[in-house]
């Protein structure tokens, strides 16, 4: 018994395998020409489903607000960038997901103007107020930014012109005249990943409008690079204090993850740096299994609601190891891309019916970040494209 | 043979039959699969610190989550194990013990 132990554990994850022709469409799926793959198309199926719902009954997002009131938003930027890079790589697509994106859009608009900005926030919001003023959350303004960019650069709604130029005007006013040139997430508290994206959204405005903040955001990376950097890793840290600049928390993998792929479109060199210090410090594979550490060995981070499960002794996180398969589709690494499918797998626990496809250990926002992996492609590659001048 | 002495033959015939690998592995995975059918997959999200599932108490979805979780372990981890030690054993038997 222990030999036949010996000869399976190591061939276990080859019934986990992901689809070659998953692996074989490359990152985005959405890759051009190319056919979009089952996974893809049933992952869909099940965001789409639950968006033709009214809102009292889109009971995966409710019961997920319970938990985090963040998800509910998350979960909204991630299945409009994957709408608009199906979009971008399918023009045939186009009527089916602008109108579905608008609505995602306006929906959001609507309940931050009526419920105001802590609808999408956690509680903790409420502790005390908001240094900047007027307060603001850059966890908001940058993805709603992300997702109204995304959709002017599949298709320019004249609607929406002002709508994004005004929240980027604010995002670049109000980053201007803090310390770090970065500004809070919740009060007087940054996250590295929120202002990433705030910038990314501002370099896709560019793309898509046509407009030119190379030179804000070249300030903003100097800024970045100087004070923003964990001395030991290298890597980017993800929380810090807005009025003192202080270094809470180092680099987390839910964080760092995202904050390369946005790196990306802002400076390669520097995205590319930050992937390969980040697979070093947190990257893992057990008997082919693929998964992100939440912190680099040695660190001593706390597990709050974003981390998910953390495997014991390996350290492997879920929302490390979710975020992680962004990157790795990003940055076209098909080994690692690999390795954190077969994981996937495994470990989440598929259910499909009638074509529609969620993870039972995940949930909207999870079953949203996979999507992304798996179609994330064409948006950056225009980006590129249109601003390299 | 006479009818009394058939039945003791037939009983340790199947309790070797049940002491066999390959059908110790067979009824993990015959486990798994009826757990499967039943639709009882969704209730493994809720160890991941998602919230009850509707109809049912956070202890009862709990416990169909062991459940489930249990099979689900169990097939894919021992049944094979248990089918690639039959083949030992078989192979043992058959080039080792009959030499």
């Amino acid at each position: 018994l222990i030999l036949a132990t010996v000869v399976w554990i190591p061939c276990l994850h080859l019934i986990f395998l992901p689809d070659k022709i998953l692996l074989e469409s490359g990152a985005g799926t959405g890759a051009t020409g190319r056919s979009i793959p089952h996974i893809v198309e049933a992952l869909l199926a099940k965001q789409i489903e639950m968006w033709k719902l009214p809102d009292d009954e889109r009971e995966d997002v409710l019961r997920m607000r319970e938990s985090n009131a963040e998800w509910d938003f998350i979960g909204r930027t991630y299945l409009v960038l994957s709408l608009a890079n199906i979009a971008l790589a399918h023009p045939d697509r186009k009527p089916a997901y602008l109108p579905l994106i608008d609505r995602i859009i306006d929906d959001t608009l609507r309940l931050e103007r009526e419920e105001g900005m802590r609808h999408f926030l956690m509680a903790y919001a409420n502790n005390r107020p908001f240094v900047q003023t007027p307060e603001r959350s850059q966890f908001l303004d940058g993805e709603i930014a992300l997702m109204i960019a995304m959709r002017q650069l599949v298709e320019p709604l004249p609607r929406y012109e002002a709508v994004l130029h005004d929240r980027v005007d604010t995002m670049v006013a109000r980053m201007m005249g803090s310390k770090t040139l970065c500004t809070e997430s919740y009060p007087d508290e940054c996250w590295t990943f929120c202002n990433s994206v705030a910038v990314a959204a501002i370099k896709v405005t560019d793309a898509a409008h046509g407009t030119d903040h190379r030179e804000f955001i070249a300030t903003w990376l100097r800024a970045a690079r100087e004070r923003l950097i964990d001395p030991k890793s290298g890597l980017f840290i993800s929380r810090f204090g807005y009025s003192d600049g202080a270094h809470w928390e180092g680099p987390e993998g839910s964080s760092i993850w995202m904050i390369a792929h946005c790196l990306e479109i802002l400076d390669e060199d520097l995205a590319r740096d930050q992937y390969e210090r980040a697979k070093r410090e947190l990257a893992g594979s057990l008997m082919g299994f693929g998964y992100s550490r939440e912190w680099p060995r040695g660190w001593e981070g706390g597990a709050d609601v974003d981390v998910g499960v953390v495997i014991p002794l390996i350290g492997a996180s879920a929302g490390g190891s979710g975020m992680a398969l962004i990157t790795a589709a990003s940055f076209r690494d098909r080994e690692y891309f690999a390795s954190l499918l077969t994981s996937l797998n495994f470990a989440a626990f598929p259910v499909e019916s009638n074509g529609r496809l969620s993870y039972a250990a995940s949930n909207q926002v999870g079953d949203a970040v996979l999507l992304y992996a798996l179609t994330l492609g064409p948006a950056w590659d225009l980006v590129k494209v249109r601003t390299a001048r | 043979m006479t009818h009394q002495a058939a039945i003791p033959a037939n009983s340790s015939r199947r309790a070797a039959a049940l002491g066999s690998p390959f059908v110790r592995g067979a009824v993990l995975i015959a486990i798994y699969l009826l757990v499967d059918s039943l639709g009882l997959r969704k209730y493994a999200g809720i160890m991941s610190g998602t919230l009850p599932y509707p109809g049912c108490s956070f202890f009862e979805a709990k416990c169909i989550a062991t459940l489930y979780l249990s099979s689900y372990l169990l097939a894919h981890l021992l049944a094979p194990v248990y089918f690639i030690s039959g083949v030992f054993e078989f192979l043992i038997t058959k080039f080792v013990t009959q030499k």
